[in-house]
């Protein structure tokens, strides 16, 4: 990853030549950035549940246009996710695989394999959905109510604590030291 | 109660109605089963009654329909649908929640109930159904039976008096057919009148009052359950059989010589318990059935069997030939349930031009890939997409792509749900066909129907690791004859 950064900040300094890449202590900063973006999203990636990003979802009481088309894209990663792999052992099993190498060779023949089933299953989900929304009764002009209501326990005020001593010490840090390092052009 | 008197519709920009004079009374209390060959318009009757057409479909309706006696023209989508639940046959695509519990909770988080109230009716419903223990599963794991369960109580929690199943039976094994017709004796006795379309027709010998058989729009024949003994009747209108034989205890076993051999395969996911403890057994040339329950392993077995997934320990041979994983996947083909994931071309010929290992052939119309679209009955289909051809077609479609490759072994997963009489015969046909040619062929279905029609032999899973397998094997088939 420390290689991937100094060959992106190399494009860029090519690109806009402000973008410093020549001293290593200006190089730490953009990646540590990076690296810690990177690590939060992973830690809310591996530990979340998609239900619980669902329920989360509904908490934020949304108007129906906004939560609706928000919770089929939550609710349809694990099907989508599902899809791919069919996609992809189905692939294997004719004789193709997506490596670079085919990718290169045949790259419209490459999209077409994986887009073209993706696409099409899609569109009959979206379609079977939008029926079973309709059957349901949803958006008819009365408000969503949640069954299992949010609570602000404890634990929510703590971790509430801890994320704003963290901003608070963060933004400390880039007042005190971000000068002194960085210079004043970054 | 629901009554369609002299109902004619048409899809919008379609000159041709797709319905065409259909009256039907069905009383509460009663059971009706809608059947016919794909394409015979059992679908529109099913958005007919659920209010679907015209209200979501749009097009053009002619005649009268009525609910519990009131007119149905004056009725909102959603009037009606608190009136007429239905349940798909996939059920898995009409969830909106990823658990169980939320599932049952989403249709009446939109009807303005308290929280007291939507976790009393989940509770209720679960009860009801038998599901207490999966409430706070994920719905991918559940299996088609579990499936069916939530999406029938999500419906019958808002307590609706008419109930619509489509293609109820056609992901489902034996046992939750069972189960499902027992649930529905139950609905009747509760004064709910369920209408039912469907391609499977012997699990619903005691169940339903009337039957309708529909041919091109129109009700052909109408009657109880004993007109479908009449063979001629059934073979006109592509119909399934009535009366059908379960083979899954009596059918051979696999011989204990064949083509293929599996010797001492184990196998386990990563965190999961042993699947396959050093079992051996061989396939023969011919059709085999991989008969047992859910969570036995069929699948993976099909994995495994394809070089998809990799065996901890063991070896596949052909012909006496020790194969790796990484040959078997260019030496085997697998059909997989949904047709949709396996269609990836412009048109029919170039699919198949595809799955025979030519991604831009200079003449997709070779001779050699006409015959084989000729075999299928395809040939006039060869330049349409893919995507547009009808559910069997599709099937036809992507077992002649497993076959192009010349495979030694052909997995077809569950090939036959959701195929009419005359679809599901020809599928047969063609898995025969292809077992003549010296392809060993593996079945993995629920399809008791497909099983009689097209298989030699059975492997039962759980296969045991003694060296006793092949004596209990012939054991069980004694004591089941």
């Amino acid at each position: 990853m420390w290689l991937l950064s100094i060959g992106i900040m190399r494009l860029m300094h090519a690109a806009v030549p402000m973008v410093p890449v020549t001293e290593p202590l200006k190089m730490l900063v953009p990646f540590l950035r990076t690296l810690v973006m990177v690590n939060v999203i992973l830690a809310l990636a591996l530990s979340s549940r998609v239900q619980t990003l669902l329920t989360a979802l509904k908490s934020f009481r949304l108007p129906v246009w906004l939560y609706l088309p928000s919770a089929v894209m939550i609710r349809f990663i694990p099907s989508f996710i599902k899809d791919v792999r069919q996609i992809h052992d189905t692939m294997l099993i004719r004789g193709y695989s997506l490596n670079p190498v085919f990718i290169l060779r045949h790259p419209l023949i490459g999209v077409r394999l994986m887009a073209a089933p993706l696409i099409f299953r899609a569109l009959r989900s979206s379609d079977e959905l939008g029926i079973a929304a309709e059957l349901k009764g949803v958006g008819y002009g009365v408000p969503m109510k949640n069954f299992r209501p949010s609570v602000f326990t404890c634990v929510d005020g703590l971790a509430m604590i801890c994320t704003l001593a963290v901003i608070f010490a963060a933004c400390l840090i880039q007042i005190q030291l971000g000068v002194e390092i960085l210079g004043d052009h970054i | 109660m629901i009554e369609l008197n002299n109902v004619t519709y048409s899809y919008p920009f379609q000159s041709q109605a797709a319905v065409c004079g259909i009256s039907l009374k069905v009383e509460a209390g009663e059971a009706v089963l809608i059947t016919g060959e794909s394409g015979c318009g059992k679908s529109t009757l099913v958005r007919l009654i659920n209010g679907l057409c015209p209200n979501f479909f749009q097009g053009k309706l002619n005649g009268e329909i009525f609910y519990n006696g009131q007119p149905g023209k004056s009725k909102s989508l959603r009037e009606i649908s608190s009136m007429v639940g239905t349940v798909f046959q996939d059920p898995e695509l009409q969830f909106f929640a990823l658990n169980v519990a939320d599932e049952l909770a989403f249709a009446h988080e939109w009807q303005d109930k308290s929280c007291h109230e939507i976790n009393k009716i989940v509770e209720q419903t679960a009860l009801r159904f038998g599901i207490t223990d999966i409430l706070s599963s994920s719905i991918h794991d559940l299996s088609e039976g579990q499936k069916q369960k939530v999406a029938l109580g999500t419906v019958l929690s808002m307590k609706p008096g008419i109930v619509v199943l489509d293609e109820p039976s056609a992901n489902l094994d034996p046992e939750s057919t069972e189960e499902l017709a027992d649930i529905i004796q139950t609905l009747k006795k509760k004064g709910i009148a369920v209408v039912i379309a469907d391609h499977r027709l012997y699990w619903l010998k005691n169940t339903v009052n009337k039957v309708i058989v529909m041919d091109q729009g129109k009700i052909a024949v109408k009657g109880d359950f004993s007109i479908l003994s009449d063979q001629k009747m059934l073979d006109k209108y592509g119909l399934r059989r009535h009366k059908i034989e379960d083979l899954r205890h009596s059918l051979a076993c696999v011989p204990e010589n064949g083509a293929i051999k599996v010797k001492d395969l184990t196998f386990m996911y990563k965190k999961g318990p042993v699947l396959f403890d050093k079992i051996s057994f061989c396939l023969p040339n011919g059709v085999t059935g991989i008969i047992g329950n859910n969570g036995t392993g069929k699948t993976t077995l099909a994995r495994l069997l394809t070089g998809l997934n990799r065996m901890k320990e063991g070896s596949i041979s052909v012909n006496g030939k020790t194969v790796s994983p990484k040959q078997m996947l260019k030496r085997s083909g697998l059909v997989l349930q949904n047709t949709d994931h396996q269609l990836h071309m412009n048109s029919v010929i170039q699919e198949l031009a595809a799955a025979a290992g030519e991604l831009s052939p200079k003449n997709p119309c070779s001779k050699n890939l006409m015959n084989i679209l000729d075999q299928f009955g395809l040939k006039d289909l060869a330049d349409r997409h893919p995507q547009s051809l009808s559910g069997g077609e599709k099937q036809r479609l992507v077992i002649a792509c497993g076959l192009a490759k010349n495979p030694d072994v052909l997995i077809l997963d569950e090939p036959t749900s959701g195929l009419d009489g005359r679809n599901m015969k020809r599928i047969a046909n063609m898995i025969r066909q292809a077992a003549k040619n010296g392809v060993s062929v593996i079945v993995i279905t629920h399809d008791l129907e497909l099983l009689a029609e097209a298989c030699d032999f059975a492997l039962r899973l759980p296969v045991l690791n003694t060296s006793d397998n092949w004596i209990i094997e012939k054991e069980k088939i004694k004591n089941a004859s």
